[in-house]
């Protein structure tokens, strides 16, 4: 885990505590991470990924 | 790397109707949301969705459809089919679905390999310029199928 891991995760638990909906479509909007790199810092399944280690439910979004 | 059984789904698009166009994007990038590898084959009038001219006008089928419970002579009124579509579109913009040039970037930066089908490109006299810049390359029937040639491969034709 690198300080851009770090800094892309405490995003996803802002979205999430603003009870914002995440999604892929979201990232690419984020101004944090691009969907390139997302998927660089968590391959393998990065929303998966990245809400598990954020400890937040996993997206129900299809998107 | 994935766990699952499945590695890699490869997706052949044949129509450019916004609901097929749609159906194999949000596979594709479904696909790689799950760490799976995904490939689609644009081919015939898959195509217009990676057609820089077209790609934004994809309409829905508003005639045979019997699921738009709209009656056929009615679905073939002039404008039923920009009505049905700007509807549509209402509704997944609501999901928050992108559109399809959107999407399409999306896809490229999810690792989505796309491909234009050769055959088709040169029936319908396209050129490289007209299609979009982040496509793959333009692949025969055989170089796909050698592109799916390992375990855990699945081929779906849309």
């Amino acid at each position: 885990m690198t300080d851009r891991h770090w800094e892309v995760i405490n995003w996803i638990q802002e979205q999430v505590k603003a009870e914002k909906a995440l999604s892929v479509r979201g990232i690419k909007k984020s101004g944090v991470v691009d969907i390139k790199e997302f998927y660089a810092l968590f391959p393998g399944g990065p929303l998966k990924i990245s809400t598990k280690i954020a400890g937040v439910p996993k997206p129900k979004s299809c998107i | 790397m994935s766990q699952t059984k499945v590695k890699k789904m490869m997706f052949i698009l044949s129509k450019a109707t916004i609901e097929n166009v749609y159906a194999a994007f949000v596979m594709a990038n479904g696909a790689r949301m799950e760490g799976i590898e995904a490939e689609i084959f644009f081919t015939f009038f898959g195509l217009e969705a990676i057609q820089k001219k077209k790609l934004k006008k994809l309409k829905v089928a508003t005639v045979g459809n019997p699921a738009m419970h709209i009656p056929t002579m009615i679905g073939g009124l002039p404008g039923m089919e920009a009505f049905a579509t700007t509807m549509m579109k209402k509704e997944m913009e609501k999901l928050d679905m992108p559109p399809v040039d959107e999407f399409l970037e999306i896809l490229s930066a999810s690792g989505v390999k796309m491909w234009g089908c050769k055959l088709a490109v040169d029936m319908f006299h396209l050129k490289e310029e007209d299609l979009i810049d982040d496509l793959d390359g333009i692949l025969t029937i055989g170089d796909f199928y050698s592109k799916a040639d390992q375990d855990g491969t699945q081929i779906l034709f849309i």
